[in-house]
C-alpha cells in the first residue's frame, strides 16, 4: 500500500515538472529575451600550435622583417604568415643599409608574445579608435549584467568553451584588450595567458578593469544597463 | 525510545505546522523562480558556472528549473499534490547543495543563483547551510502531508 502510494507521488511530481517544462518552453518562445538552444557541443581540442621566434638584440621598432612575412608590433617574428601594421616588407623590396634583414646578422630564438599592462586612459584609446577587441574576463554572468560596449565574454572560468565561441570574432594579429573586475583581479592574466599560448600577438591587459571604466562613465552595456 | 518518535511525529504533523511549513517553502521558490523568469540568460550562465552539467543541457535546465519552481510553490501554498511539489523541492535542493559542495571543495566561488530578487550573492557555506535547512522545512512536508488534488489553503 505505502509503496504504490510512493509511486504514485513520483508519478504526480514526473507530471508536474513535464507541465512546468512545456510552460517554460513555450515562454522562451515568446520571450524576445528568450535563450538561444544550441544543440551541437561547442568544445573541440584545440590543434594548433604557433612557435613564434624572436630577434636578440633588436634595434628599434620599424627595423623587424620576418623571414617569409609576419612580424608582430614589438619583438616578435613568426616564420609564416604577415606582417604586423607598419612594418611590412615583401622579399622584393628594396630595404636600406640601415634596416637590412635581421636573420642575416642575427640570432633568432623561441618566444613567445608579450602581455601589455595599459591603464584606462590608453584602453579608452584604443576603444575610441575602435581598433581593438575588448574581452571581458569575468564569469559570464557578470558580463551579461554590465560590460563594456562591444566587449566579448570570455571568462576565464569557462575559457576553452567560450573560446570556441569567440574564436571566430577574433584573429590572431587584432588588438585584445582583456579586463576582469579591476586591480587585485586576475582573471585577466589567466585569460590574456591562455590567449598567448593560441598564439594571440597583440595582447594587452587593461589592469584597471571593469570598475574604473564603469566608473570613469565610459560607454557600457548589458541587462542591467538602463 | 518509541514515545519520543511518536512525541516527534504528532509535532511535525500537526495542521498547522505543515501550513506555515507549506507557506514558507511555497513563498521561497516562487521569490527564487522570479528573477530566473525574467533574466533566463543571466541564470544560464550561472547555472553553466556550477560546471555540473554537460554544457548541451545548460540552456535546457535553465529554461525549464525556474518554471518548475513557480509551479511547485503555488501548488504548495494552495495543497495541490503537496507531496510531489515536496518531492520536487527535496530533489532540486539536493541537486542545488551537490553542486554548491562540488564548487566550494574545488575553491571555485561564483554567483549562488539562488534569490537574485534580494541582490546577488555568491556560493557559500551559509548558503550551503540554508538549503540544507530548506531540506529539514521540506520534510515533514513530504512525509506528513496528503497528496490529493484539493484546493485550499488550510
Amino acid at each position: 500500500m505505502r509503496k504504490k502510494k510512493f509511486i504514485k507521488i513520483i508519478l504526480i511530481s514526473i507530471n508536474i515538472v513535464l507541465v512546468s517544462s512545456i510552460c517554460g518552453i513555450i515562454f522562451n518562445i515568446i520571450n524576445p529575451l528568450g535563450i538561444e538552444f544550441k544543440l551541437k557541443s561547442t568544445y573541440q581540442v584545440p590543434k594548433v600550435i604557433t612557435i613564434y621566434k624572436k630577434i636578440k638584440n633588436t634595434p628599434a621598432q620599424d627595423t623587424k622583417v620576418s623571414q617569409d612575412t609576419k612580424v608582430s608590433q614589438d619583438t616578435k617574428v613568426s616564420q609564416d604568415t604577415k606582417v604586423s601594421q607598419d612594418t611590412k616588407v615583401s622579399q622584393d623590396t628594396k630595404v636600406s643599409p640601415d634596416t637590412e634583414i635581421l636573420h642575416n646578422t642575427t640570432t633568432i630564438t623561441e618566444t613567445q608574445p608579450i602581455i601589455e599592462y595599459i591603464d584606462l586612459k590608453e584602453a579608452k584609446r584604443l576603444f575610441d579608435e575602435g581598433k581593438a577587441i575588448f574581452l571581458d574576463a569575468r564569469p559570464e554572468y557578470r558580463y551579461i549584467e554590465k560590460h563594456i560596449k562591444g566587449a566579448l565574454s570570455l571568462s576565464a572560468s569557462r575559457f576553452t568553451l567560450q573560446y570556441e565561441n569567440v574564436k571566430d570574432k577574433i584573429k590572431k594579429d587584432d588588438i585584445l584588450v582583456v579586463y576582469c573586475s579591476g586591480i587585485g583581479c586576475h582573471l585577466s592574466d589567466i585569460v590574456a595567458n591562455n590567449l598567448k599560448e593560441k598564439g594571440f600577438l597583440n595582447l594587452k591587459v587593461f589592469a584597471n578593469g571593469w570598475e574604473s571604466w564603469e566608473e570613469a562613465g565610459f560607454p557600457v552595456e548589458g541587462i542591467k544597463v538602463k | 525510545m518509541m514515545k519520543v518518535t511518536k512525541k516527534i511525529k504528532k509535532i511535525l504533523s500537526n495542521p498547522i505546522l505543515l501550513f506555515f511549513l507549506r507557506v514558507i517553502m511555497g513563498v521561497v521558490f516562487i521569490i527564487a523562480s522570479v528573477n530566473k523568469i525574467i533574466e533566463p540568460e543571466y541564470f544560464k550562465a550561472v547555472i553553466a558556472e556550477y560546471k555540473i552539467l554537460p554544457d548541451i543541457f545548460v540552456p535546457l535546465f535553465a529554461i525549464i528549473l525556474p518554471w518548475i519552481e513557480l509551479l511547485c510553490g503555488i501548488m504548495l501554498i494552495l495543497d495541490i499534490y503537496t507531496q510531489s511539489n515536496a518531492l520536487i523541492m527535496l530533489g532540486i535542493l539536493c541537486i542545488f547543495i551537490i553542486g554548491m559542495s562540488i564548487n566550494l571543495y574545488q575553491g571555485i566561488i561564483h554567483d549562488c543563483g539562488c534569490f537574485d530578487l534580494f541582490g546577488k550573492e555568491d556560493i557559500s557555506v551559509f548558503t550551503l547551510l540554508r538549503d540544507l535547512i530548506f531540506i529539514l522545512l521540506t520534510l515533514p512536508i513530504l512525509l506528513y502531508s496528503k497528496n490529493n488534488f484539493l484546493l485550499k489553503v488550510i
